[in-house]
């Protein structure tokens, strides 16, 4: 409720200052019976004296019958007091005539679906522009819910522009409730196909809502994903996810795409709210870019197309030295993910005799007869717990004596015996004592995956399992705006107005202020009283 | 930690009285006085066997030292008084009303402290020496006695003493009935009373051979603290009047004070009554060999 107080001599209906708990000021009607408390006046000092005919002389006449004697004057200060306190939990709120507003920019991926010749986001904008003209004057900011932190500055077209540019590069979500400082409005821009975006937590929703969006049918892609084949590295598997964003159901015709040309084609159909997904494998030679399309287009044209990078897909080349174990080459060749290259062509090397190439190098230290460990095996904690291989010590034979340096950092050891050590320094460089030869033994089948451990941590990166994916929020394509109101959208009033300044800190303050000043003249009182009371 | 209000008396120490009574011994050693005219007079009246002369006799007098020979002449009762001996008695009678409680009991203090050298010296001359405090009433009694034990025994009453910080007045004529006998009172006081003290002074006077009154006087009596209107609250009686604390109304009272305090001596001066006006904040030995040696004096 609102009780106006001024109003502005021109509008009439415009108020200055609101109260949001009227009822308070009810306690103003103190005020007299505070003063009528003090009305015996002053509080004297009393002092004892010896005698007190001594002061017959200087002894004051008290009021006369009848005559009224003026009130304590520190009335004046509790009343204050009181009423400072009274007109504070009525929690005045005093609204300014240059409103400040917040807006907040869907800057979603769905902003951009066309309609009637534009996107929403134009069509918000103008709608926005001429709301903001209706309003009055006011000191507008800009902001967008996917990168609400940043201010954008005053609301021109390039910054329309810019924010276009963006749109759906990062995920929307409410305003950080940070932000949403009492002392402006906050509108928001939307489409309302996101009903998350609408609920700004504690019950809190946008001052105002600028609407835009009507049409209903959508279908975007979602996921384009792909892998080599783990049982043919030579071959790609793909996977396309299409979702019907709309509110009906949709039939597209997926395609598929490489540099060299189209891959292949499927037609789905699409319920309305649900995905399709599209498996197909490729030959993965040649192939740097997938492009999957969704055909025909529809009003949001930007999530018809999904492009993918396979370069994280892409086969390491490994120069593999030749005094190295026949295990050690055919783990090279049987893994996915590797290739033999020459030492120059190479992006790492796997070192066997002892030669030091100026490239990432795991080396296999052979300069004495396996021994078998005498001691269990302890990882170092800069290995992954997931990553360690499961090995058996009883079964691993170490062919070298590592010299651990200071800043070498152990990774696998048994009882004081490094096994496996990353020296420091660059080019990178691993050194394992493990016996990786034909005197092996039961340690054969591990041998692949200890070494493919060793290639992935010198190059820092998972060599097994790689996916290369593109993907976006099952969000951007949601286009159906929502019915329902925002939860907490005001009057139109308090958005003409704007959001009223609270006075209560500043009565607060004087209060504290005016207290100070009681138990000030208080404590001067009692200083006194002391002084004069033995 | 005392309570408050409770006032903490504290005893001259022995060297200190000790020193003091050795300086008043000559004062304090009865001396043939000598009256008006210039002529010698070799006895003086006190307690002891031999007759000097007589006088009317007044209530609370011996009846046993009434002349019924003279009594019989004059046709009105006539009293024989008898030659002091060399070592007389001596009553202190100390003021114990509330108006010696204010400002922090200084009054009390000062007046305790008096009454314990008074009497150490007094006893160390071999006199007899007997307590009174009053107040509305009597309040404590130490009956006459001699030697430091007797010291001992005023000392404890001394410091048993506790003025009441409200409503306890001052009437020194509640002694009147126990002065038997009393060769020297001494009376101390602060003599703050409706006609400070003086009928109850001279109806003293007829029954004892000398009488010395020393007033206890502070310049707190007659100072205000600067803070406005105050209610001022006679410590003995209660009443209480409202006053502008300022330089003027001090210059009042102290006024009121000193012409009380005038009234008072010339009142003691007409009536043989040795008297100093203390003022509290000099030293009491000083204060107290300058009214024995004036007293010894006017004698």
């Amino acid at each position: 409720m609102a009780l106006g107080l001024a109003a502005t001599p021109d509008a009439g209906a415009r108020q200055l200052l609101s109260w949001v708990t009227p009822l308070w000021l009810l306690g103003l009607a103190m005020l007299p019976l505070i003063r009528w408390l003090h009305r015996g006046g002053p509080r004297r000092q009393a002092l004892t004296v010896s005698r007190l005919a001594l002061w017959q002389g200087a002894e004051r006449p008290g009021p006369a019958g009848g005559e009224r004697r003026p009130p304590d004057p520190a009335w004046r200060r509790r009343a204050l007091l009181t009423a400072l306190l009274v007109i504070a939990l009525a929690e005045p709120q005093w609204h300014s005539s240059r409103a400040r507003i917040t807006v907040w920019l869907d800057d979603s991926l769905h902003m951009l679906t066309r309609e009637d010749g534009t996107t929403r986001l134009d069509a918000g904008w103008a709608a926005l522009q001429a709301q903001l003209a209706a309003s009055g004057p006011a000191e507008v900011e800009l902001r967008s819910l996917g990168d609400p932190w940043r201010t954008r500055g005053a609301p021109d077209a390039a910054l329309l522009a810019a924010v276009a540019a963006e749109a759906g590069r990062h995920e929307p979500g409410p305003p950080p409730e940070a932000l949403l400082s009492r002392d402006r409005q906050h509108w928001l821009l939307t489409d309302g196909a996101d009903a998350s975006l609408l609920d700004w937590g504690s019950g809190r929703g946008p001052d105002h809502l600028v609407a835009v969006g009507r049409t209903q049918r959508n279908a975007g892609l979602q996921r384009l994903a792909a892998r080599r084949d783990p049982d043919d590295p030579q071959r790609l598997q793909l996977l396309v996810v299409a979702i019907n964003g709309g509110a009906a159901e949709e039939t597209r015709e997926i395609v598929v795409a490489d540099d060299s040309g189209e891959q292949g084609r499927t037609l789905r159909t699409i319920a309305a709210g649900r995905t399709a997904s599209w498996r197909l494998t490729l030959p993965a030679a040649g192939v740097g870019r997938l492009r999957a399309v969704l055909q025909p287009g529809d009003a949001l044209a930007a999530d018809d197309e999904l492009r993918l990078d396979l370069a994280p897909l892409r086969r390491r080349r490994l120069a593999v030295d030749a005094a190295c174990p026949p295990s050690v080459q055919a783990a090279v060749d049987a893994h996915p993910r590797l290739e033999r290259g020459s030492l120059d062509a190479a992006e790492a090397a796997i070192d066997c005799s002892g030669l030091r190439a100026p490239l990432p190098t795991v080396s296999l230290q052979a300069r004495q007869l396996p021994t078998p460990l005498t001691a269990a095996l302890r990882w170092s904690s800069a290995w992954p717990a997931a990553q360690r291989v499961v090995l058996d010590p009883d079964r691993l034979r170490s062919a070298a004596r590592l010299e651990v340096g200071r800043a070498d950092v152990v990774l696998l050891a048994a009882g004081d015996e490094a096994l496996i050590v990353r020296r420091d320094g660059q080019p990178a460089r691993i050194e394992t004592a493990l016996d990786f030869g034909a005197g092996a033994g039961g340690a054969a089948a591990e041998r692949p995956l200890l070494l493919n451990r060793m290639l992935e941590q010198l190059l820092g990166e998972p060599l097994l399992d790689g996916v290369a994916m593109a993907e976006r929020s099952a969000a951007a394509s949601r286009v159906v705006p929502q019915t329902a109101a925002p939860p907490a959208q005001r009057p139109d009033r308090a958005v003409a107005t704007g959001r009223p300044r609270a006075a209560t800190q500043a009565l607060l303050l004087a209060a504290l202020a005016v207290l100070g000043w009681e138990l000030a003249v208080l404590a001067r009182q009692s200083a006194r009283r002391r002084a004069g009371t033995p | 930690m005392a309570a408050p209000g409770v006032i903490r008396t504290q005893l001259p120490a022995e060297p200190e009285l000790q020193a003091f009574a050795a300086a008043a011994a000559q004062l304090l050693v009865e001396r043939q006085p000598r009256s008006p005219g210039l002529r010698a007079v070799s006895r003086r009246v006190g307690v002891g066997l031999q007759h000097l002369d007589h006088r009317d006799y007044a209530p609370g007098d011996e009846v046993r030292h009434i002349d019924w020979r003279q009594t019989a002449r004059l046709r009105r009762p006539i009293l024989r008084r008898f030659e002091s001996e060399s070592v007389s008695d001596w009553t202190l009678l100390l003021d114990a009303s509330s108006s010696m409680s204010v400002h922090g009991g200084a009054k009390w203090q000062a007046a305790v402290q008096v009454a314990a050298a008074l009497s150490f010296a007094l006893l160390h001359l071999g006199h007899r020496v007997g307590l009174l405090a009053f107040g509305s009433q009597l309040l404590a009694q130490c009956p006459r006695g001699r030697g430091q034990r007797h010291y001992a025994a005023i000392a404890r009453q001394l410091l048993a003493l506790q003025p009441a910080p409200r409503g306890e007045r001052s009437e020194l004529g509640v002694c009147a009935p126990s002065l038997h006998d009393a060769s020297s009172v001494f009376v101390l006081g602060d003599f703050l009373a409706d006609d400070a003290m003086c009928r109850d002074l001279g109806a003293l006077r007829q029954r004892c051979t000398a009488l010395h009154a020393m007033q206890m006087r502070s310049d707190a009596e007659t100072r205000l603290v600067p803070a406005g209107e105050v209610d001022l609250v006679d410590a003995e009686s209660g009443r209480q009047a409202r006053v502008m604390a300022d330089a003027q109304a001090e210059a009042i009272a102290a006024t009121a004070r000193a012409a009380m305090t005038a009234r008072l001596q010339a009142f003691c001066l007409r009536h043989g009554i040795a008297f100093t006006d203390w003022e509290i904040g000099q030293p009491w030995r000083w204060a107290l060999l300058q009214h024995l040696m004036r007293a010894r004096a006017n004698c």
